[in-house]
């Protein structure tokens, strides 16, 4: 995972309101090699685009795609914008569809309205999340683990009500 | 303030504040039921009107290309007025629903909008779409909304979760099959506590 001393804020430090078209990170690539920051002070409206992993603590409107690298919302970012990323994490605030290659992870104190498409969704307790889940042609990934214990459900469902009636723990009552 | 004697009130001085969540395991029979017969084949539309769980989605999504989180509680003090969160809901293009989750959440409609509430599920809804739904009728009311996780094919997981919401006059069973006219309830269980579970198939 990401190490706070791995932060460069030096990208961001020195920028507020960016105009359009913001690129970060003409140094970065490969993950490892650290990260861009957007600080808590920082406003972005536009578009931002990069080549290496990129922290968001600031503000930020109008579309994030960094497909091929992390993208974190951390606890003290806003961001009102689309995110695209390999692996995008939400700590603070989204209002915008999130797109990630590889997963989409949502803390607990992720706050976030808009639509997710990736193979794999990670939702910690007391994260706020309003939005749809595509599950799309890489559902069978997100699945894993479940999907047997699913479709035992579909198939096996209809012994329960009578365990459970026997249990004491439930009463049918006609419908 | 009736509603602050309810099950999991906390003290005046905390009201607004989530009251500390306490989760217990609940049997959830009609939870099979209600999937019965499915393929977990990823072809179907889920819409869960509760607030967001990864067991919910994880559990759903074997069935779902797609499943809409709506937090309608939640969504409703963000708009202001529950029409306009039924608004929102109508205008998500992946309708209509094949599977609808609507768990302790008539509980908290007064009874004037539940009508409206029921024909936005059958206007969102084909027929045999299939509804799981779940009241609080317990005499002592949860005070604060309830999330519920499916743990397995029978049994739930229910937890506090949001801020207290106002006393709505509760709803009683011989009210349900008339308040859900868009759907045929098919199984009803009366569980441990005074949650009612209901399976519902859209006529």
């Amino acid at each position: 995972m990401w190490k706070k001393d791995e932060v460069t804020p030096d990208h961001a430090a020195s920028q507020t309101s960016a105009p359009a078209r913001q690129s970060y990170g003409s140094s970065g690539g490969a993950a490892g090699r650290g990260r861009a920051t957007i600080g808590t002070s920082i406003t972005i409206r536009g578009e931002v685009t990069g080549d290496e992993d990129l922290l968001i603590e600031g503000r930020v409107e109008g579309s994030v795609d960094l497909k091929q690298h992390s993208v974190t919302v951390g606890s003290e970012g806003q961001v009102k914008a689309g995110i695209t990323g390999r692996v995008v994490t939400v700590e603070g605030s989204v209002e915008g569809d999130l797109r990630a290659e590889e997963v989409v992870v949502l803390r607990s104190t992720a706050r976030v309205q808009g639509d997710i498409t990736a193979p794999r969704v990670v939702l910690e307790d007391g994260a706020t999340f309003r939005g749809a889940v595509d599950m799309g042609d890489q559902g069978s990934r997100v699945r894993t683990g479940t999907q047997a214990s699913a479709g035992r459900s579909a198939s096996s469902g209809a012994k329960a009500p009578a365990e459970a009636a026997a249990s004491g723990n439930v009463a049918e009552v006609s419908p | 303030m009736n509603w602050l004697r309810r099950r999991g009130a906390v003290g005046a001085a905390e009201v607004g504040a989530a009251p500390a969540s306490a989760a217990a395991a609940q049997v959830a029979p009609g939870l099979a039921l209600f999937l019965d017969g499915l393929q977990a084949d990823g072809s179907r539309n889920v819409l869960d009107l509760g607030p967001a769980s990864e067991g919910n989605l994880r559990w759903f999504g074997a069935f779902a290309r797609r499943v809409r989180v709506a937090d309608l509680l939640s969504a409703w003090r963000a708009e202001g007025a529950l029409a306009d969160a039924l608004e929102v809901l109508r205008s998500h293009p992946e309708r209509p629903y094949d599977l609808v989750l609507a768990w302790n959440f008539l509980d908290h409609v007064a009874p004037e909008q539940r009508a409206e509430v029921v024909a936005c599920l059958g206007a969102l809804t084909e027929p045999g779409a299939r509804l799981h739904f779940m009241i609080d009728m317990s005499e002592e009311p949860f005070v604060s909304p309830l999330r519920f996780t499916v743990m397995d094919e029978g049994h739930i997981r229910r937890e506090q979760a949001g801020p207290p919401q106002p006393s709505q006059p509760r709803l009683v069973p011989a009210e349900v099959e008339r308040l859900m006219a868009p759907f045929v309830v098919v199984h009803a269980f009366i569980l441990r506590g005074g949650m009612h579970e209901y399976v519902a198939v859209r006529r």
